[in-house]
This record gives structure tokens, sequence and C-alpha cells, in this order.
């Protein structure tokens, strides 16, 4: 009995010490949601001083951002973001700095978008990615891009549609489904990427982009209507992805146009969809040819200890729109279509990988392929890999399955050639 | 927390449950095993075994005397004026004193007069008187009272008991025996459609405040012989008439033995409503969940015993306590058994569901908010700090308020009179829900949250009072530690529902010990044709309940 008593008396004691024990680490990084405010874009340019870079935060502004939405506006007067820059050394610390200008700590589990101002690119992000992938904070997940000039004017540019800037850019990034003619990469990505031994990574270039009076015939023009108002003087500017950098060392060390980005996202199977313009079998009219499925492979293959890569890219795809009065619409006809697609799709990837082989940039991993193939020969190769990647002999070959003709079976003017 | 309490009631007893035989049984409960019930107006003349005529103590015995009696009688009630005292002569030349003495308003008034004391009167005359014929008082009951039920008692105190339940009490001057003639009937409710279990598809009839009633509506759902209805009386001054139904053969003798052991060791002066048996037969008397289950509906516990449970019926409450009762149940209504599998089976995902947001949702809310919002979708997260933005207090205590604000109205709701209750909703919902968000002091989220909430707590109506209290709890823990703090109370809620037993059955079963036949009513219910036993986690004695091959279909008909 004694014993017994003694017993949950102990009980009490630990059960009433464990329960005290809660609220000495209770509220732990409680944050009401009003004392944060929301990073959505950030930007990385150089600095006013040599050696300084300057980060611009752009942070939503909810309030704003629900009245613009809202039934009865008086919405309107204030902007639904709101940019902050701040000069520094490091990141972590001039990211702290901004608190002296935000009343409210910034919260970066929201940032969609990292842009980087070209000079910084060039000169290499090193310094400036570690922070994101270390803090527990900003996601792995953030988009990353790259301004034609700076990041700052890409982060001020007031888009149509959306209300921010960084929501426009994740936007467009995420409608490379339809073109598939750049690549979006995330920090996860882009850091693997820079990981792995000799490869180099693909990032989409932002740019401004000045719109004539007449309606342009860009066809990457993603922006909405045309701005009217106090504006209608100055020429309506969009934000653009036109063109992708490839970065080696996270240094920028070139360009590839956007075509190539195509070639590129067909051999790394990130193609979704798209259009591929080539000529009719009769030589003359155009087709397009809508792709909405892509499978690549890439198979080193190893002889001799001398390495070779090869391609193998199947598209699935069909007729989608057509500049020839010729009906299409016969198996052999549309297999004679997917051989000239084949020709052409194939002619883009090599010229993608010279263009790469020019810059010495494994953007592809043909390294690391051959590395999980003989991690042996890999080792002989590695040390001279840039100049071995110029070497390097690749076969690509492209396997274009035309389906069909869309929705007619024959062509718009009717009576020709049945 | 019932940590807690059990932690003050251990430091207050030392830990030692003071075990004291407290179970008296002249006075607190009497067992008798009898099919039908002891005062079943119409039926066949009683069974009960004759009651042994020595040992009886001489002050408490029925003296011969009938003036005595009466006077004893009256000493005990008190002079109440609902007791009545009634003399009369009877016999040959009405040389034969008699008195009736009844409470008016329990009685059936005919019975005394048409079945009593109009044959006493009338056609007693061949009775002898009472130095001449020893066999009067056999004759008085062989031929005289036209009544169902007629028992022989020579104990005051036993009288007075069967007084106060209804029953006439017949003394004859110079016979030390009284005759107990049963006349019991009072006003009563009559049979009702329940509050509590309404339902679109099934029987609308309910159990009424009368045991009679109830296990006569038992009795109509189950005709099978085997039905039993046990009796006892319970409380030393209620004397409240409660009966263990069972099927013989089916439920279970160890849980019978058990739950009559339990019912036998109750040592109180007051049984008012099944409530209070229910918290003292408990077997886990901190656990927020109920271990015994109570139900309004004669099917619903005509189901119960028929699956292997037994009821409990308490006179004067409409409640009846089915036993064992498991965590499942509580998601099980018996509208699922009407309607067909498919949509039953749909709604026990709905009402798991609503349970879970009743008891989650807040807290989930909360914690998400200010612990985790690197959780919430961009776009939600800037509508929702947009809708934060200037308000006074902080979400927890915003949450808190609300979650405080709607328990007042519910209270509120179901006390207040109808016709004002329904004015203090209709103010309820306009106050909660507009004014307090037009005048900035809660976020519409939070309203919306609250009325889910609240709605959801109306699925699940047997846990609403346990989902009610692990709302608040979950909500502290949520606002302290975050979605840690939740996930600490989901294991703790996991592991004390893993703990308790009602009347030595695993609650949780048959998720927890898995019981995998008797799967077949819980998450998903099956079709009836599929359902060929009796839950197993029951342990009934017989567990088949069909024939195979119920599945109705063409190829039946060819045999």
């Amino acid at each position: 009995m004694n014993n017994k008593s003694w017993k949950f008396k102990n009980a009490a004691v630990t059960a009433l010490s464990a329960l005290l024990m809660l609220s000495l680490c209770g509220c732990w990084s409680y944050q009401e949601l009003n004392n944060y405010s929301y990073v959505v874009g950030l930007g990385i340019d150089k600095g006013s001083s040599p050696g300084r870079f300057r980060i611009i935060e752009q942070l939503a502004v909810p309030s704003a951002l629900k009245k613009g939405g809202g039934k009865d506006g008086d919405g309107g007067g204030t902007e639904s973001f709101w940019n902050v820059e701040s000069d520094g050394d490091t990141v972590f610390a001039t990211i702290r700095d901004i608190t002296r200008k935000v009343q409210r700590k910034p919260f970066y589990g929201h940032n969609k978008v990292l842009v980087f101002g070209n000079e910084i690119a060039r000169e290499g992000i090193f310094p400036f990615i570690d922070f994101f992938v270390r803090d527990s904070e900003p996601r792995s997940t953030t988009w990353l891009v790259v301004a034609k000039n700076k990041a700052d004017e890409i982060l001020h540019h007031k888009p149509h549609l959306e209300k921010i800037p960084a929501d426009k850019i994740e936007k467009i990034l995420e409608s490379h489904i339809y073109t598939s003619s750049y690549h979006n990469i995330q920090v996860r990505e882009f850091v693997e990427n820079m990981l792995s031994e000799g490869q180099a990574a693909v990032v989409p270039i932002i740019e401004i982009y000045e719109q004539k009076i007449i309606p342009s015939e860009s066809k990457e023009e993603k922006g909405g209507s045309s701005r009217g108002g106090d504006e209608k003087k100055k020429p309506d500017t969009v934000l653009m992805i036109n063109n992708c950098a490839v970065f080696k060392d996270y240094r920028m060390v070139g360009q590839l146009d956007n075509i190539e980005s195509r070639s590129y996202s067909f051999v790394t199977n990130n193609a979704k969809g798209g259009i591929i313009v080539i000529d009719s079998p009769e030589g003359k009219e155009k087709l397009d040819i809508e792709f909405y499925g892509v499978k690549s492979k890439i198979k080193p293959i190893i002889k001799d200890e001398k390495p070779s890569i090869s391609v193998t890219v199947k598209i699935r795809c069909g007729l989608a729109d057509q500049q020839s009065k010729k009906n299409y619409a016969t198996p052999e006809k549309l297999k004679k279509i997917g051989e000239k697609v084949n020709a052409e799709v194939k002619k883009e990837i090599m010229d993608c990988i010279s263009k790469s082989k020019e810059m010495k940039a494994d953007i592809f991993g043909f390294g690391n392929e051959i590395y999980r193939k003989s991690p042996k020969t890999w080792k002989k190769l590695k040390n001279n890999w840039d100049e071995e990647y110029k070497k390097l002999d690749v076969q690509v070959k492209v396997e274009a399955n035309v389906e069909g003709t869309a929705t007619i079976r024959s062509i718009a003017k009717p009576g020709e050639d049945k | 927390m019932n940590f807690i309490l059990k932690l003050l009631y251990n430091i207050k007893y030392g830990g030692q449950r003071k075990k004291k035989p407290r179970y008296n049984a002249e006075t607190s409960a009497e067992l008798s095993p009898d099919t039908g019930g002891k005062a079943q107006k119409g039926g066949a003349e009683s069974n009960r075994p004759p009651e042994p005529e020595a040992a009886v103590d001489p002050s408490l015995a029925i003296s011969d005397k009938l003036d005595t009696n009466f006077e004893k009688l009256k000493e005990i009630f008190g002079g109440s004026g609902d007791v009545v005292f009634r003399e009369f002569y009877f016999g040959k030349e009405k040389t034969l004193r008699g008195g009736l003495v009844f409470i008016d308003g329990l009685v059936d008034k005919t019975i005394i007069n048409q079945s009593i004391i109009k044959p006493m009167m009338y056609d007693s005359s061949y009775l002898c008187s009472e130095s001449e014929c020893e066999k009067t008082p056999e004759s008085i009951e062989s031929s005289l009272l036209s009544v169902g039920e007629v028992q022989r008692e020579c104990e005051t105190a036993k009288l007075v008991s069967h007084i106060s339940s209804g029953d006439t009490v017949f003394l004859v001057d110079g016979f030390n025996k009284a005759f107990v003639i049963s006349t019991r009937k009072w006003e009563n409710r009559g049979i009702q459609e329940p509050q509590t279990e309404i339902v679109v598809r099934g029987p609308r009839e309910g159990f009424s405040e009368s045991l009679r009633i109830n296990t006569s509506l038992l009795r109509r759902k189950i005709k099978s012989p085997d039905l039993t209805f046990e009796s006892m009386v319970i409380g030393q001054r209620t004397k409240t008439d409660v009966c263990i139904a069972y099927l013989k053969g089916v439920t279970p003798q160890h849980v019978l033995e058990e739950l009559r052991r339990r019912l036998k060791a109750i040592d109180t002066d007051s049984i008012l409503e099944s409530g209070y048996i229910e918290q003292l037969i408990e077997d886990n008397p901190f656990s927020l969940f109920p271990v015994i289950g109570n139900t309004e509906k004669p099917d619903v516990a005509a189901a119960k015993i028929l699956e292997g449970r037994a009821a409990v019926i308490v006179d004067g409450t409409p409640f009846v306590l089915t036993v064992p009762y498991l965590f499942i149940e509580s998601f099980q209504t018996s509208e699922d058994y009407y309607m067909r599998y498919w949509f039953a089976s749909f709604l026990r995902f709905i009402r798991f569901f609503a349970f879970f947001i009743t008891v989650f949702a807040p807290s989930i809310y909360l914690a998400v908010l200010t612990y985790h919002p690197e959780m919430i979708p961009t776009p939600l997260l800037f509508t929702l700090a947009a809708s934060e933005e200037g308000l006074p207090f902080p979400i927890f205590i915003e949450m808190f308020l609300m979650l405080i604000v709607f328990e007042i109205l519910r209270e509120a709701g179901v006390r207040l009179p109808r016709p004002v209750g329904q004015a203090v909703s209709i103010v309820g919902a306009l106050v909660i829900g507009q004014a307090a968000v037009a005048a900035g002091i809660v976020s519409d989220f939070t309203v919306i949250v609250i009325a889910i909430t609240a709605i959801s707590s109306f699925c699940v109506t047997s846990q609403a009072d346990s989902g009610a209290l692990l709302r608040f709890i979950c909500y502290f823990f949520g606002a302290a530690l975050g979605g840690f703090g939740i996930v600490v109370t989901i294991l703790w809620i996991l592991i004390s529902l893993t703990t308790i037993r009602s009347l030595g059955v695993p609650y949780l079963s048959p998720i927890a010990p898995l019981v995998m036949e008797d799967l077949k009513d819980a998450l998903i219910r099956f079709p009836h044709w599929k359902m060929t036993n009796r839950p197993k986690s029951l342990d009934p004695e017989d567990v088949r309940r069909q024939g195979d091959d119920q599945m109705p279909g063409a190829y039946r008909n060819e045999q």
C-alpha cells in the first residue's frame, strides 16, 4: 500500500512536470498572419558600389489584392505589390537588413521566383544560391530566371491580368507546356545540375518586350490586351521569356535561342507540348505539327573505352494547321510528314548539341549518363571533360508518329486532291 | 483531461480504491428472472416462486387485526393525501371486514371498483365468517379477485413498496397476510416520435417513460420467447424498476453476469434516469468517451439485442442503455440498415469525416495559420491575410471566442422553449455571422470554420459531447505547439481509445483488435445478405444470424 501510493505520487509528479514542460516550449514560432510580410519574388542585381549587390524583395500586399478583386472597389489606390531593396555583401545579412524598412518580418515560404540580373549571372551566382538551399523558409521549388538586363526592372514591371509581377513570371513559366520553347527550372534542379560533375544547367531569360502599336506577330507574346488610359502614348511593354541562359559552374556562359531550348527540352524529356513548323512534303508551304507527347532516351555506349551517346526521341504529334492545299489525311501521307518531322527535329537537336559543344557546356548531362554506365570510363574523362565533350559522338534518332489531323479529315478548301 | 482527474483521484486516495461491501441484498436490489414482466395486465397467472413463509421479523409482520395494520401503514405514509384507505364489509351477512390501501393516481380505478370491491360486496355471500371457515383467504383469491396478478405478502415493508409502485393491498381482518393486487396504471406520455434520433426511413415510435410500455415495444419487435426481461429494483428511496433485456442463447453469459454484478453493486438512494446507472457501471469512469450506449428507439434497441448485446431499461426515462457499446456504433445509425448499402456506406464515411472536422478543424486552422503559413496555397494565404488585416485580436482569441459563443448558442437553443429557441438561433446567426465580421472583430474565415465545425458536430450525435471537449483540448495543444501539438493530441486520443473497454469488450474493436469479419459493418456497411454472422467482437453465444447464400438473384428461385 505504501509502495503503491509512492508510485502514484511519483507518476503524478512526472506527469505534472511533463505538462509544465509543454508550457515552456509552447508557442515556439507562433506568428500571426499579419506579423509577416510575404515575399513573392526576389531579385538580385549588382549593387552601386563594386563588390556589393542589391536585393529586391517583392512583397505582396494582401489587402490590396483582396480589394482589387472584390466587389465595390475603392481599390486600385494601393498597389498590390511593394518592392523593397537593400544593398549588402551577403544574402542573409542583406535580407535581414530589409526588416529595417519593412515593419513585418518577410516570410520566404511563398517566394515564387528568383530573378538574377544579367551581370550577376555572368559573374556567377554561387554566392547567392546557398542561402536558398540552406535556409528552412525558402522553398527549393522556387523558380529561377535570369533577367536580360537587370532584375530590378523585371520586378518593377506592372503586369497585365495578374496583379503581381512575380505571379506573372510564375504563370509564364508554367505555360511552357504550350510551346516547350524554354526550360523552366527550380532552385533544386539547378543545384542538382551544378552538383553533378561536368553538367550545365539551362535557365530561362526574361526580358521586357516593347510592343509596336500594331498588334505584334511575335510568337512568344504572352501579354494580354493593350494598355489604355494615360499611358497611351508610350509603347506598351510586356514581360516575355526569350531564349535561355546556359549556366556552367554557377556562371552564365552562353545562350540558347528558343528553338535550341526546345531541342534541349526534347532531349531532357521536358517537352510537354508545342508546335513544330515544317515544310510540306511538296516543299513550298508550311505545316504546323503539334506534339503532345515526347519521350526521349539517352543511352551511353562505351566501346573500347571510347564513349558515345545515342539519343532516341519519340514524338507523338498530329497535323494541327496547314498552309498547303493538299489533303494529308491518309496514313501514307502522314507517314511522309512524320519523316519530315524526324528530319527537322533531328537537325534542330544536332544544332543544339553543337551549340552546347561550342560553349563546352554539357547541358544534357551526357557525362552523368556515362558515369552511371561506367564509372571507370568517367574517371578518365572527367578531368578533361570540357574537351572530351566537344569530341563526344552523339547519335540522334527521332521517331515521330503523326497520329492524326485533328478534327477535320479533309482540307478547308473543298475539291482539291482527295 | 481524464488523465489529470485520475491523478487527483489517486493523490487523494493514495491509489487505493476503497472496497467495502456495499451491496445489501435486502434493500438495494431484488433480482427475479421472469419472462414477460411481473405486472403484465391480462397476462397469465404469475409464475413467481412462492415466498418463503418463515423467517419474518415479528415486528415487520402483518398482524391479523385490520386496524393495527391500517394504523401501521398510516404511520409509515405519514398521512399523505394521495394514499387511500378504504374499509368495507363483505361475506355472508357482511360479517367480514376488509380494507384496501392504494395510492390515488398510480392505480387503475376501474380494476379496483369492478374487479375488487364489486365482487367482494356482491358475490361474496357464500364466504363463511372468519371463525367458521379457514379457507376464506384461498377462496377470496381463487373465486373473488377477478384480477390477473395477485400475490400474498406478510411483511409491512414489502407492502409499502408495493403500494408505492401502484399495487393495491387488500387486507382482511383476522388474516395475517395481505393480498397484493396488481393495479398499476398511471398517466404517461404515450408512444411518440423520439426527438433525439430522427429518421427519414424507419419506424417513428419511441420509448416512453413507462417501463412496461418499453418492454412491450421490445417484445413487439422480437417475438421469440428467448427475449428475456430480468427485473430488479435499484435505489433505496426511488425504488426504480430496472430491467435487463437480452436474448437467451445469443447474448453472452459473461457479459450478462458482469452487467448483473455491476447493477447489483449499485448502492444509492435514487435512480432518476438511465444516466445515473450509466455512470455507476462504466468501465472507465475517467474517460471522455461514452462506453455505454443509449437509444430512444425500440428498433435500435432490438437490433442491438439481436446482435448479442444487452439492454438496460430504466423506469421513468425513454433512454434505454445498451451494452457493450463500441466506438464504431457512434457512426452507425438505424437508417444505415434500412437504406441500400451503397449510400449507407457513403454516409458512414461522411460521418467519420464530419467527426474529424468537428474535433480538429479549429485547431488545424489555427495551427496552419500561425505556425505553418507555408502550407497554405499562396492565393488563399493572401485572402486569409487580407481578412485578418486590422483585426484587434490574435487568431487564437478570435477563434476561441467564436467556439465559446457557439457552445453558448447551442446550449441556449436546447434549453430555451421552442419558440424562443428559434429567435435565439436567428439572433445568434445574425450577430455571429454578420455583425461580428462587419464590426471587424472576427474574420469571415473564422466564422466559416466555426460554422463547419458546428454543423459537423451534429452528424455524430452520440459523440457530440466528447467531440466538443476534444475540440477544446486539441485547440489548446494546436495553439501551443502547432501541428506537432495536434499530432500529439491525435496520438493521445488514439491511445486512450485503445485503452478503454465496454463491459470487457475493447472499445475500438473491430478495428483494434482487428476482427476481420466485423469490418463488414464498420467503415462500410456490407449488404444484408453478406452479414451472415453477428459481430464476433461481442462474442455472442450463437454467432450465426442467417443462412448462407442470402444474395438475391435468379439462381435462388431455381432451387
